[in-house]
């Protein structure tokens, strides 16, 4: 089996003519641990949706663990493990029972079904929780029952989809420890949306990032990285009436980029190793500078890059709304 | 058991567990059918003096609706677990398991058929204390078929709703569908009391030929020519109903 997953010219338009996936074509080799990442809306879930057999694609074709996601939807099915966006668990019933169930389903034997649960209960951390309904665990808890669900067959292929949105740092941590343990103890192919740099940048061997249903960048996070080249160079200054000299000084040793108020920005093509030149020529233009930060480029300059936009705002409002959802309204 | 027959079991012994933790769907399929009962045969009573009543108690009599109608209830509240795991992403989990489609349908049916034995007793023992006279063996087992039959209805029409509307916000037309269906058949007078389109109605309702089965297990000795017109309303129904849910299971891919 070459690959784990292949698209090609994936799309998927709804009625009223929305096209939330306009032709994603894309390759997961066996094993890899695959990020998927992009904005909200960009088309990452209506994706995972189509290639775990939840949507017919209205273009294209997609290959999951060899098998046709249209015409041979039933053996995608039992090679994959699913863990969907907002943990859609049944608040009434416990752990335990859950764990039973999504054994029924993927027609463990009763005595193998219940070893299973206790023995995923216990990977997750979850055992004292178990006969507890699902309706008074945390957020992090219920991905980790998620998480356990999706793993009782032993699947091939694992879809996460935002497995750590709305979780606590602690929690996302123990997520991605978990899946990394998954893919390097049982070689599990993981395919992982997100809107996390961080979390695409840990965890995955290569990212595709997906904006408005098409994927822009495709590649390992150093190659993205690399394309888009030099480091970053910041000075803060101490007067900022000093840019116009400042930016004067710097000319010929990169490319100026915008900054805000007060600051200088420029790409390096020599990174830090220009820093000594960018003193001297500060310094006899008499500009006094706060402070040189040299940056290398993230993920979030690969997306700018790309798009035009920041992915790490979005995703910063996207916690802060979901919080705030959460959160108990004032009297 | 074959690997479709265990999941169908597994899935209606997580709807029966739901039942359990959820009195406010638990409650009222339960006390509505009592309510029914004794309701119905305190006001009307008085009516069962009428010569198209040939003289029959208004308790037995009644007890054919309070069975149908309490099964009914179950076979809704199919749809409406249904329509909840939809919104929730539960239903989900379900299709991305490699079951046929069939069982998201078979196995809430069958909690449903389970649920209305079980009110079905509440009901004939409410009507043993209250004076009713205990039907044949053979007449009991006819109130029994003719409520589940119409479970695995009300099971199948809820649920095909709930395929198409994907809402919880559907829940009036489940059930009012339902009852519409109950109470323009023969509930509360034999089908001579009726005049006009309320006859016509009655006469064309399948849920008429049901109760009518029902009605004289409780009321009379069971006759083939008396049970095979609910047993065929029965299968049709189940049929209709059955097309009508499973046809709903297409719409899983269309959002």
């Amino acid at each position: 089996m070459p690959h784990a997953v292949r698209a090609e010219g994936l799309e998927r338009e709804f009625k009223g003519g929305i096209r939330a996936v306009a032709g994603v074509d894309l390759e997961v080799a066996t094993g890899e641990v695959y990020g998927f990442l992009g904005p909200n809306g960009a088309g990452k879930s209506t994706t995972v949706r189509m290639l775990t057999t939840l949507l017919r694609p209205t273009g294209g074709a997609a290959w999951v663990a060899g098998h046709d996601v249209v015409r041979e939807a039933a053996a995608v099915r039992a090679a994959i493990g699913v863990a969907l966006q907002d943990a859609a668990i049944d608040p009434f019933m416990t752990g335990r029972e859950l764990l039973r169930l999504q054994s029924v389903l993927h027609g463990l034997r009763r005595r193998e079904g219940q070893a299973r649960a206790v023995e995923l209960l216990e990977r997750v951390g979850l055992t004292d929780a178990a006969d507890r309904r699902v309706g008074t665990y945390s957020g992090g808890m219920r991905r980790r029952l998620d998480l356990a669900m999706a793993l009782v067959h032993e699947p091939k292929v694992m879809f996460l989809d935002e497995p750590t949105t709305g979780l606590d740092p602690t929690s996302r941590f123990a997520l991605w420890e978990e899946v990394r343990r998954l893919n390097s103890e049982a070689g599990t192919t993981v395919f992982l949306t997100t809107q996390y740099l961080e979390e695409a940048d840990q965890l995955a061997a290569r990212v595709a990032i997906i904006d408005d249903g098409r994927i822009v960048a495709d590649g390992t996070p150093a190659e993205l990285k690399a394309e888009i080249g030099d480091p970053t160079l910041t000075v803060t200054l101490e007067r900022t009436g000093d840019a116009v000299a400042a930016e004067a000084a710097l000319v010929g040793l990169g490319r100026a980029m915008p900054s805000g108020v007060g600051r200088v920005c420029l790409r390096l093509p020599e990174g830090a190793a220009a820093l000594p030149e960018v003193v001297r020529r500060l310094d006899l233009a008499g500009v006094a500078a706060a402070g040189l930060d040299i940056a290398q480029p993230t993920l979030d300059d690969v997306f700018m890059a790309k798009t035009g936009r920041r992915l790490e705002g979005d995703a910063e409002d996207a916690v802060a709304a979901g919080a705030e959802a959460a959160a108990p309204s004032s009297p | 058991m074959s690997r479709g027959a265990a999941v169908s079991v597994g899935i209606a012994w997580r709807y029966l567990v739901l039942v359990r933790r959820m009195p406010s769907v638990f409650l009222p399929a339960l006390i509505m059918p009592l309510f029914i009962l004794i309701a119905t045969t305190g006001a009307f009573q008085g009516i069962a003096s009428l010569p198209v009543f040939a003289g029959v108690s208004y308790l037995a009599f009644t007890v054919p609706l309070a069975t149908v109608m309490g099964a009914g209830f179950t076979g809704i509240n199919s749809g409406l677990t249904l329509a909840r795991d939809i919104e929730g992403g539960f239903a989900d989990r379900l299709v991305v398991s490699p079951v046929p489609r069939l069982v998201l349908i078979a196995g809430p049916t069958l909690a449903s058929c389970v649920r209305s034995v079980f009110t079905t007793t509440i009901v004939l023992l409410a009507a043993l204390i209250g004076g009713l006279e205990l039907p044949t063996p053979l007449g009991l087992a006819v109130v029994y078929l003719m409520a589940t039959i119409f479970a695995a209805v009300t099971a199948g029409w809820s649920m095909g709703v709930a395929l198409r509307t994907r809402s919880i916000q559907s829940a009036p037309l489940m059930q009012v569908v339902v009852f519409l269906a109950v109470f323009m058949s023969v509930a509360y007078a034999p089908r001579q009391a009726f005049e006009g389109w309320l006859r016509v109605i009655a006469d064309v309702n399948p849920v008429t030929q049901l109760m009518e089965t029902s009605r004289q297990a409780v009321l009379a000795t069971v006759t083939w020519g008396g049970l095979w017109p609910g047993l065929l309303a029965g299968i049709a129904l189940l049929l209709v109903f059955g097309a009508w849910a499973v046809t709903g299971l297409r719409k899983l891919g269309d959002h």
